[in-house]
């Protein structure tokens, strides 16, 4: 007697919980809202490749390099 | 029995007393500064109270240390804001002026040397190439024909994998996005740098060594005050100039322009305007890190 009880119970909860669960679901939390990411178009590897090899970069002006500072 | 009970334990309690000497000896021997310093919490976790306390006895401490007048920021993200980052690599001459800039802005130790940012040399006709790259040339002038260069920081990823493998959450990403260490709170253990793909963080082997009259005492809890000998360190982002509304210092220094930095979430800001219409590439894209730090080819 005490276990059909049980079980139904049991049954009963968990529709209930069910039902809540999708309720509960509607709320989205929005987690993402700060660092989402950015939907653009990224290059491939070979596609930089392609491009640093088969373009010549304009040289502004050629400058000698920094000096290490003090140690 | 009962007897040997009572020996063990009198001979436990008198091998415990000298422990407990040295203990209380090197205890006395620090002052109540130290003490709290070395019982302090995760800055994460500290109320805003707490956080000016820390502040203030750091600005004391490097006042002793140094003899100068140090500002130490503990200024929060604000809201709205998420840093990213742009560099030209079609612009940049490898002259090597923003790693100089950045090592006097943000107090890195000069001998041993430590660079957060590092300039590659790489053949324009290998391309993108890691293993054949070098940050050892020397040239009378800059650019080196058939050269180009990619000069390396901590790219602040979306996902860092830093963050994931600290066993002791001494660094995490801020609400900007910046990913910052507290000091304080690392012990060293180096998972972090074998974590990182871009070999961006690195390691005080030695008490960091700036002559005084080159440190900079305008710093941020977060950035570049001056660090502890065996604490992991790296790029910031000049989290002590971006948060007071400055370029970080490589932005500012670089001679053709190749650096940009912006607001992401700003729809008009320029680096936004770089990503939708510049061709752009991440690092390592495969290894899902999600940088925030993009290379474009402006011509």
């Amino acid at each position: 007697m005490q276990n059909n009880n049980s079980r139904r119970d049991f049954v009963k909860k968990l529709t209930f919980a069910l039902g809540s669960f999708v309720a509960l679901s509607s709320f989205k939390v929005d987690k993402t809202s700060k660092i989402e990411k950015q939907n653009f178009k990224t290059l491939s590897k070979s596609e930089v490749d392609n491009i640093i090899k088969n373009s010549s970069f304009t040289v502004i002006n050629s400058i000698k390099p920094e000096l290490s500072p003090n140690k | 029995m009962q007897n040997n009970e009572k020996n063990n334990s009198r001979r436990n309690f008198l091998k415990k007393l000298p422990v407990l000497a040295l203990g209380t000896a090197a205890l006395a021997s620090c002052n109540s500064q130290e003490i709290e310093e070395f019982l302090q919490q995760n800055f994460k976790t500290l109320s805003k109270e707490e956080k000016d306390e820390i502040v203030k006895n750091l600005e004391k401490k490097y006042y002793e240390k140094y003899g100068k007048k140090f500002k130490v920021s503990d200024k929060p993200a604000t809201e709205g804001i998420l840093f990213g980052y742009g560099l030209d690599l079609s612009r940049c001459i490898g002259c090597r002026r923003c790693v100089y800039a950045c090592v006097k802005e943000n107090n890195q130790s000069r001998d041993p040397q430590i660079h957060w940012i590092q300039v590659l040399q790489m053949e324009k006709e290998k391309g993108i190439d890691f293993a054949h790259s070098t940050v050892h040339y020397n040239p009378e002038t800059v650019p080196e024909p058939g050269h180009f260069y990619l000069p390396v920081a901590c790219q602040q990823c979306r996902n860092p994998q830093c963050i994931t493998v600290c066993p002791t959450k001494a660094t995490w990403q801020e609400e900007d996005g910046i990913v910052v260490v507290d000091y304080n709170w690392c012990i060293g253990c180096r998972y972090c740098m074998a974590a990182c793909p871009y070999g961006a963080r690195h390691f005080n082997w030695g008490e960091p060594n700036i002559p005084l009259e080159e440190i900079n005492p305008e710093t941020h809890y977060l950035g570049n005050r001056p660090r502890p000998k065996g604490v992991v360190e790296k790029c910031t982002f000049c989290v002590q100039r971006v948060r007071e509304g400055k370029y970080p210092s490589c932005v500012e220094i670089c001679p053709v322009g190749a650096r940009k930095f912006d607001n992401l979430l700003d729809p008009e800001s320029e680096i936004r305007y770089i990503l939708e219409n510049k061709r752009v590439l991440v690092l390592k894209e495969e290894l899902n890190t999600q940088p925030k730090f993009y290379y474009f080819f402006g011509v």
